[in-house]
């Protein structure tokens, strides 16, 4: 019975959302993909940043290297992004294994792996601006395709983006959530808690924050390679800059880190907030920035574990006057 | 009785200190040895020579006829041999059942049997109906006990216990003792690091002594309670 309550309040959640990208207007519509965009890196960053305890700079690279990858092979051999997104998914697990490897060898955790992995992202964007096989400085342009718009993932509305990103998201909970209450993810947790003490339990560090970084890097990839169709345009400024990186980390930082729905939340008041206040502020330069900043701090002042802690005392507050009965209140 | 762990004349420097010289010690199956000294003597650091969390820098160890020595710590539990922690190092944010499931993972990822390997051991140290409390939100002595279910719940054969007894009182020492008696019981060779002698003189059937990164005393209890050199290493000379 429970179960069954659980799984129809998805359900719900599921038809509501799919109901969302028809309001038409095309700049919503936008907003709406980079929403779901950013919940499904937030989800992806969570799993090596919120449940393995690794924070991480590098994600950009991972979507800068399936965005690439796909963008390449559709401009060579016009290989479809089903498939090529996968191709993607290789290279970002490979990429991830070796600099995964070179820091947590080498002992490198907390701080010194976020700052590490700044250094990795940025040189692999300067080696890209400077690499004219991948197009350099200007980027790629992927060439309209319109003779099957299903199969190179090219419409002429912003609708169908919506929904495959949509399902990419919900593929990915779905999937991650898996992972979460498998051993996978109690390993993971143990590793955040307490790395010696992990080791003592038998538990192969190393390997599982490999595991894990491999894991966030190849659904970071994928929404690389639905970005690069979704804009038609690629540039190292687009898929491999820090910013990319930083909003990442915001909206599952802000949203809740080691919980999965926080980015959900994260990425549905940060994005909005980024796309609104620049369309309204944007005007004065800077301005926009100072505004979301102040949010960002006020956030962070009020609840530091996230919105999804907001959203929790809501609903039990709500469960506790509605039902009048005597639930556990965190 | 076979020799089930063997350390071999194992050597220890942090930068120009030497923390432990060329201490040997044989652990038989089944047996309570108690290590004891002073603050200072080494105690902890042959625990983590021998665990893996160091790597001597001379000397080898040996578990159950294999070397083990400069092993990851990870891969010794796995033959069977892991240490809890001088400092309380218990999952503090998880619950008490996922504190111990998370060893229990280590020999079956099967969640149900998993947690069934739980369960028991959480019975075993006494924190029955705790399950579902926060590791944090317990008291010190509980946190130990939490610590020995997360171990036990690994399948040890033997287990090497960092000062188990700190910062407990008497009473709580007591039932703690008789935990490990049990434990011994179904076969468990434990290997317990006290400075409190009291604590361990009743159950442990060998000492071992450390001063200073020696072993300067070695026998049954009562022996070693008259042991000239253990008296001087914990009073001062005359």
């Amino acid at each position: 019975m429970i179960t069954l309550k659980k799984h129809l309040s998805k359900v719900l959640i599921a038809v509501m959302f799919s109901l969302i990208p028809l309001y038409p207007s095309p700049y919503f519509r936008r907003t709406l993909f980079l929403v779901l965009y950013f919940a499904y890196l937030g989800v992806a960053w969570d799993i090596l940043g919120g449940y393995t305890g690794q924070g991480s700079f590098v994600h950009a690279a991972f979507v800068g290297l399936g965005a690439y990858t796909s963008a390449l092979l559709f401009i060579w051999w016009r290989l479809t992004p089903y498939i090529s997104m996968f191709i993607g998914v290789l290279v970002s697990v490979l990429f991830a294994a070796l600099i995964g490897y070179l820091c947590f060898r080498f002992g490198l955790r907390g701080h010194f792996f976020f700052l590490a992995s700044i250094a990795f992202l940025v040189a692999m964007r300067y080696s890209f601006t400077n690499w004219d096989l991948v197009g350099g400085a200007t980027g790629l342009i992927i060439p309209l395709e319109s003779s099957n718009p299903w199969l190179y993932m090219q419409f002429e509305g912003k609708l169908p983006y919506c929904y495959i990103m949509l399902v990419f998201l919900l593929i990915e909970i779905y999937l991650a959530e898996k992972i979460v209450k498998s051993k996978l993810g109690y390993y993971f947790i143990a590793i955040k808690e307490d790395e010696l003490a992990s080791e003592s339990l038998g538990i192969n560090t190393l390997k599982y924050k490999l595991v894990s970084l491999m894991v966030s890097a190849a659904f970071t990839s994928m929404a690389g390679t639905l970005y690069a169709f979704f804009v038609g345009y690629i540039a190292p400024e687009t898929v491999l800059s820090d910013i990319l990186t930083v909003q990442i980390v915001i909206v599952a930082v802000l949203g809740g880190a080691g919980t999965i729905y926080g980015s959900l939340i994260g990425a549905f008041i940060m994005v909005p907030l980024m796309e609104y206040t620049r369309a309204f502020l944007g005007a004065r330069s800077g301005l926009d920035l100072i505004v979301l900043g102040s949010l960002i701090i006020l956030i962070g002042v009020l609840y530091p574990h996230g919105l999804i802690r907001l959203l929790e005392k809501i609903y039990w507050r709500l469960r506790m006057v509605k039902g009048g009965r005597n639930e556990k209140c965190s | 009785m076979k020799n089930v762990l063997e350390a071999k004349n194992v050597s220890m420097w942090f930068g120009g200190l030497q923390a432990l010289n060329n201490v040997s010690i044989t652990i038989k199956e089944h047996e309570i040895v108690g290590l004891i000294g002073p603050n200072g003597a080494g105690k902890t650091t042959l625990l983590n020579c021998i665990t893996g969390f160091y790597k001597p820098l001379k000397g080898k160890v040996f578990y159950k006829g294999m070397e083990v020595t400069g092993l990851k710590p990870h891969k010794i539990c796995k033959m069977g041999l892991t240490k809890t922690f001088q400092i309380i190092r218990a999952f503090k944010s998880l619950s008490v059942l996922d504190n111990v499931l998370i060893g229990a993972l280590l020999r079956s990822s099967k969640m149900d049997e998993a947690l069934s390997i739980s369960r028991e051991a959480i019975e075993k140290v006494g924190l029955r109906g705790k399950e579902e409390m926060t590791a944090g939100n317990l008291t010190p002595a509980d946190q130990r006990s939490l610590e020995l279910a997360r171990a036990l719940a690994t399948k040890p054969d033997v287990l090497l216990l960092d000062e188990i007894a700190a910062g407990l009182n008497p009473v709580e020492v007591s039932g703690l003792v008789e935990t490990l008696r049990e434990i011994n019981r179904e076969g468990l060779t434990l290997i317990i690091v006290e400075h409190v002698m009291q604590a361990i003189m009743p159950i442990a059937k060998k000492i071992v002594v450390l001063h200073g990164g020696r072993k300067i005393a070695e026998g049954p209890p009562e022996e070693i309670k008259r042991n000239e050199r253990v008296i001087e290493a914990y009073f001062g000379e005359e």
